[in-house]
């Protein structure tokens, strides 16, 4: 195929894998999460994390914090969509997936330590904003370096 | 391993930057592709209906507050021939490169 193309055809790939770049980069520029998402998800888990503490201590409230968690986390995905016009299903490259490995495996983490911590020492405010602060900062920070692994996958066309 | 070839559906700018754009995983809403493509809204819409036709790419309607979005996603036939044709793009253009055009 190579061999006997015309120049012309030659320019006119050139100028569609320079269309396709601006397409990526456009994509990528459109799926800057809001400011509130991280901080929201975080603030869904610690929720979780609190829960499970309560019901593996057989105290009130656990149901109305999952109940709580899961409609922040069903609000933020639609929000996120209806801001974006874009509803993503998983990770666009290897890097991004690897980055989402490690956000879930600290999320399972931070619900345990919620377990744990939450089962076994009084709960009262001072614990239950210290845990929150802990899990909101860390799925922020881990979760905005998600996004930049996978807009930097999308402008470079990445795939898995 | 992607094995280059090329398609003339997909060689057309708008649907090639149309696929471009639907090949991250998940859904594009209509009204994100007119946007980021600059595109009309009935140049999009039949510019999808010929890439639905060939079965490159699906398209759903999801009714929120008001007027239903129309949805749309690649199909992994519509995947595996944007692939094989960016695939052969890079392959022409590196003739540039290499001085042969």
């Amino acid at each position: 195929m190579n061999q006997n193309m015309d120049p012309a055809d030659v320019l006119a790939a050139a100028d569609a894998l320079a269309a396709a770049d601006e397409s990526r980069t456009k994509m990528a520029e459109r799926l800057y999460t809001p400011v509130w998402y991280h901080p929201l998800v975080g603030a869904a888990m610690s929720m979780f994390g609190l829960a499970a503490g309560l019901a593996a201590a057989r105290r009130g409230w656990s149901d109305v914090l999952v109940m709580g968690g899961l409609f922040i986390c069903v609000g933020i995905v639609l929000a996120y969509r209806r801001i974006t016009g874009v509803a993503l299903t998983g990770p666009i490259g290897p890097r991004s997936q690897r980055m989402l490995i490690v956000v879930g495996v600290v999320g399972i983490l931070l619900m345990l330590a919620g377990l744990g911590l939450f089962s076994q020492v009084a709960v009262n405010w001072p614990w239950i904003v210290a845990y929150s602060l802990v899990v909101i900062v860390l799925i922020t920070i881990l979760g905005r370096r998600y996004d930049d692994i996978l807009r930097d996958e999308i402008r470079s066309g990445a795939q898995l | 391993m992607t094995t280059a070839s090329f398609d003339e559906l997909i060689h057309q700018p708008h649907r090639l930057r149309i696929c471009v754009a639907l090949s991250v995983p998940g859904e594009v809403s209509f009204q994100a592709l007119c946007d980021d493509l600059e595109l009309a809204m009935p140049t999009l819409s039949k510019q999808l209906k010929m890439l639905a036709d060939a079965g490159y790419v699906k398209t759903s309607k999801a009714r929120g507050e008001g007027r239903p979005t129309t949805w749309a996603s690649l199909t992994p036939k519509g995947r595996k021939a944007l692939q094989g044709h960016l695939a052969a793009l890079r392959e022409l253009a590196a003739q540039v490169e290499g001085g042969d055009a």
